[in-house]
């Protein structure tokens, strides 16, 4: 193996190698310990002494990851009482220790990995065996209402950054024994659990086969968040297009999970993600499938408006108004060109203006805290807004045309699909304004064959629209009442495609019409 | 390069290598000869198309999977590769050729008249290198996409110019009698013959019993589309004025429209060129494939770049204006393109029946 392809490695590895033993000597043991969490402050290590038997034991633990009243109620006053003979590592599992989490353990890496993630763990002289007791206690947040996806309708709970939480609030709505988590670490020095969660029966297996094949090739030290794994198994690495869903609420993730799809949960990331995943999940809000159907499907088909709009608008203004003024009905054409009289910039350089103040703005609007964030859309709205008109910089149609644009790309559901069309709108901008309509089409013809040609696990990103599947209109253009969605969306080739049977509910309802029911 | 095709996909790439350049050329051509007889003539073209479509099912039958270049080399071996596969290969390209410089002409004549044609040539080679490169499967894709939109805007722009219409411009239902009719039915015959193409296309089609129904009813589907817009297009501006514009359509987009928007010819036109760039992307595709089989290439994207840039030369080349095209299409194409679409396929099947292979 060349140096580049090593694996990473740090001084700990080279102490405890992956077979290592757990010393029997307590003394070796101990200096063994004490040498590796050197420095560390939080690390605790107590030698104790079973005076009925005189053994000594030792206990180490997290300071600040470990519950310690637990730890002296239940293992320390648990020892006490036990009789001479009675102290063995087997006792001392089965029933001494009143704690239901624990295990015994030989290996001596395993261990220490097992102390990292916050459990004590306690060792006999003597016996070379670990007893690890799960009595991890980290302060984490409490689960809590969604922040960035919003809803009226429907459940409101929202991930924690605490794995085990996070499952369990999935399992929570999914009670069945199918319903998988496996685990998985990854990021050689982090640790980070992951988990991927799936429901046997309905998920493809060759796609679950899939998604662990590419975790499992992940070599990184640390995954920090779910973007980290997101980055590394996507299929197309180069596209502006995210090809991976992701969300914070666990209803979203059950809904997925029921129609076959994959999710992958990151230890300390309240963002769960969503694989396989194709165009027109993006479109879809959660809310949608709360929401009576007959409106959800209006919002639908205005989201697709939505989306052409933010991509398109600002060419299409450059465009209509260098190339084809034509086009544009001649009393509001008066209007255009009398709001851009004395304007000194072409039609393209306004709108590069405007459109990057408002990125800029938009930037600046998110990261800055609360207080001063206010001062940010007062002097966006009045400064460069009002002021950029009245100085006769811009036109006020031009800020129509990008304040449209900008409320169109935030009315999209999933914020990182309005992140590409954003940054797509540039180059469009710029082929509308030296190309004209032949230009903008040019882009989309591009982009199409782009957006044809991604995958997301197998599945083609355009699928619904491109292959044209007849059957997932009801979910792609317009949400289907849930007595009609019969199958699975057989866009995810799910294994097990049957939702419900078919109840031939527009058949009673003619029957009903006609009195004969 | 290859992939499996669903065979709606391959109805729309019919739709597609066909449609978007006869709508633009074939209304004025045929009015020129058949005057208020174009339909008998579109209907004759139509039988033409339907007897290339039979020859290349007729082939595919005998020998299935294998398409025309492959058939050649079981007819006649290696020779008869090479010679049928460069005869393809030419026509192809040529006609390819052909249609990037009728695209970049309309283009330059209709929405952008100062910019060199070289500028649209190349803009369209970037997209077909692109496309070609993704593959069969792709191309099947964004025709899925391309074609609801075209055949929507289509049914709209026929909405919009049907109140100008007068039923009485289309009489004498048979214009000037059988002599213009078959002379006006000979330009629309090497459109539909196109279809031969579908020869490179069948072995890639998912559903295999479906072959017979996707050719024949992607015909069908053509000239109907095609009949329903020259009678509207007629009736609007008359025979008269459909053969003297060079593209009626074109004129007559902009006609009609009395709602808020004015002049909708230039979105019109860009839905056209979506249209006309999957033609131009096929038409690519299928010359690359068929040099790669002729000399039995393992791969054919070392192609694609030396292919697409003798295109963009010839495009640019091969004429000096729009007159010259349509001298061309008027004079020579037609039996050029036949030798390939018709005369190929019908020699390879009688060469079969009277060798007996199978």
């Amino acid at each position: 193996m060349s140096k580049k392809n090593q694996p990473v490695q740090l001084p700990y590895e080279e102490i405890i190698k992956e077979d290592d033993v757990i010393p029997k000597e307590i003394d070796v043991l101990e200096k063994i310990l004490r040498d590796l969490f050197h420095n560390c402050s939080d690390f605790r290590l107590k030698r104790f002494k079973h005076f009925k038997s005189n053994t000594e034991y030792l206990l180490a633990w997290m300071d600040g990851m470990s519950d310690k009243t637990a730890m002296r109620e239940h293992v320390v006053e648990g020892i006490i009482n036990v009789e001479k003979d009675m102290l063995t590592n087997s006792n001392l599992t089965d029933g001494v220790i009143p704690i239901i989490d624990i295990k015994r353990e030989k290996n001596f890496k395993k261990t220490i990995d097992e102390l990292m993630t916050g459990s004590p763990i306690l060792i006999l002289d003597g016996t070379g065996e670990a007893i690890i007791m799960g009595l991890i206690a980290i302060e984490s947040r409490n689960v809590t209402e969604s922040t960035n996806e919003n809803n009226v309708r429907g459940p409101k709970e929202a991930f924690t950054e605490t794995l085990r939480t996070n499952g369990a609030l999935i399992r929570k709505k999914i009670h069945t024994p199918n319903l998988k988590l496996e685990e998985k670490i990854v990021g050689k020095v982090t640790k980070t659990k992951i988990l991927i969660v799936y429901i046997d029966g309905i998920a493809n297996p060759s796609i679950i086969e899939e998604v662990k094949n590419r975790i499992n090739k992940i070599d990184i030290d640390s995954v920090l968040e779910s973007v980290y794994i997101e980055e590394f198994i996507e299929d197309n690495k180069f596209s502006v297009f995210p090809q991976i869903e992701h969300t914070e609420k666990p209803d979203k993730i059950a809904a997925a999970l029921l129609e076959g799809r994959i999710s992958i949960l990151v230890d300390g990331s309240p963002t769960v993600i969503i694989v396989p995943t194709v165009f027109a999940c993006f479109l879809q809000s959660a809310e949608d499938y709360y929401e009576r159907y007959i409106y959800t499907s209006f919002v639908r088909v205005l989201r697709f408006t939505y989306i052409n709009i933010s991509l398109l608008f600002p060419s299409i203004y450059i465009a209509t108004t260098t190339f084809h003024p034509e086009m544009i009905p001649t009393k509001l054409l008066l209007t255009i060109e009398a709001s851009r009289e004395g304007i000194p910039f072409p039609a393209f350089i306004e709108a590069l203006i405007m459109e990057v103040t408002f990125e800029v703005l938009r930037e600046a609007g998110v990261r800055l805290p609360r207080a001063i964030g206010q001062t940010i859309s007062i002097v966006g709205a009045l400064v460069i807004g009002q002021a950029a008109v009245q100085a006769g910089i811009v036109s006020p149609a031009m800020v129509i045309v990008v304040s449209t644009t900008a409320i169109a790309s935030f009315s999209i559901p999933a914020y990182n699909v309005s992140f590409a069309l954003r940054l797509l709108k540039f180059p469009i901008m710029f082929l509308a304004a030296s190309l004209g309509f032949y230009g903008i089409m040019s882009a989309l013809l591009i982009l199409l064959v782009h957006l044809c040609r991604l995958k997301s696990f197998g599945v083609p990103y355009l699928s619904g629209f491109a292959p044209f599947i007849a059957e997932e209109i009801k979910d792609t253009f317009f949400r289907g009442p849930w007595w009609w969605m019969y199958n699975r969306p057989r866009i995810f080739q799910p294994k097990q495609t049957k939702r419900q049977s078919v109840k031939k509910i527009l058949q009673n309802a003619y029957l009903k019409w006609l009195g004969e029911e | 390069m290859y992939g499996i095709i669903h065979y709606r996909q391959l109805i729309y790439l019919q739709f597609l290598v066909i449609l978007p350049t006869a709508l633009l050329f074939l209304p004025s051509l045929i009015a020129e000869q058949a005057k208020q007889g174009a339909w008998v003539s579109v209907l004759l073209a139509c039988l033409i198309g339907l007897i290339t479509a039979m020859l290349i099912l007729w082939l595919d039958k005998k020998f299935p999977n294998k398409n025309l270049i492959e058939i050649n080399e079981i007819l006649f071996g290696k020779i008869g590769r090479v010679v049928a596969g460069l005869l393809i290969t030419w026509t192809i390209v040529h006609t390819n050729s052909v249609i990037i410089r009728e695209f970049s002409e309309f283009m330059k004549l209709s929405i952008l008249p100062q910019t060199p044609i070289w500028m649209f040539v190349i803009i369209k080679l970037i997209i077909v290198i692109y496309a070609v490169h993704s593959g069969l499967e792709i191309i099947g894709r964004m025709a899925d996409f391309i074609t609801p939109i075209i055949l929507l805007s289509i049914l709209v722009f026929l909405l919009f110019i049907a109140q100008n219409a007068d039923g009485l411009n289309l009489l004498p239902l048979f214009g000037t009698g059988a002599k213009g009719i078959l002379k006006g039915s000979i330009i629309p015959s090497t459109w539909f013959s196109e279809i031969f193409l579908a020869s490179f296309l069948l072995p890639h089609i998912k559903q295999k019993n479906k072959k017979t129904f996707s050719l024949i009813f992607s015909m069908l589907f053509i000239t109907v589309v095609l009949l329903i817009i020259f009678t509207i297009v007629m009736a609007v501006i008359g025979v008269e004025l459909t053969a003297r514009l060079s593209l009626p359509i074109f004129i007559s987009s902009s006609l009609g429209t009395t709602l808020f928007f004015e002049h909708l010819d230039i979105v019109f036109v860009s839905v056209w060129i979506l249209g006309a760039t999957i033609k131009i992307i096929i038409f690519s595709y299928l010359g690359i494939i068929s040099l790669g089989q002729t000399f039995k290439m393992k791969n054919e994207k070392h192609l694609i770049l030396p292919l697409c840039l003798l295109m963009g030369i010839l495009s640019i080349s091969l004429f000096s204006n729009q007159m010259d095209i349509l001298h061309y299409i008027k004079n020579t194409f037609p039996y050029h393109f036949f030798i390939v679409s018709l005369a190929l396929p019908a020699l390879s099947l009688s060469v079969s029946y009277i060798r007996r292979t199978k």
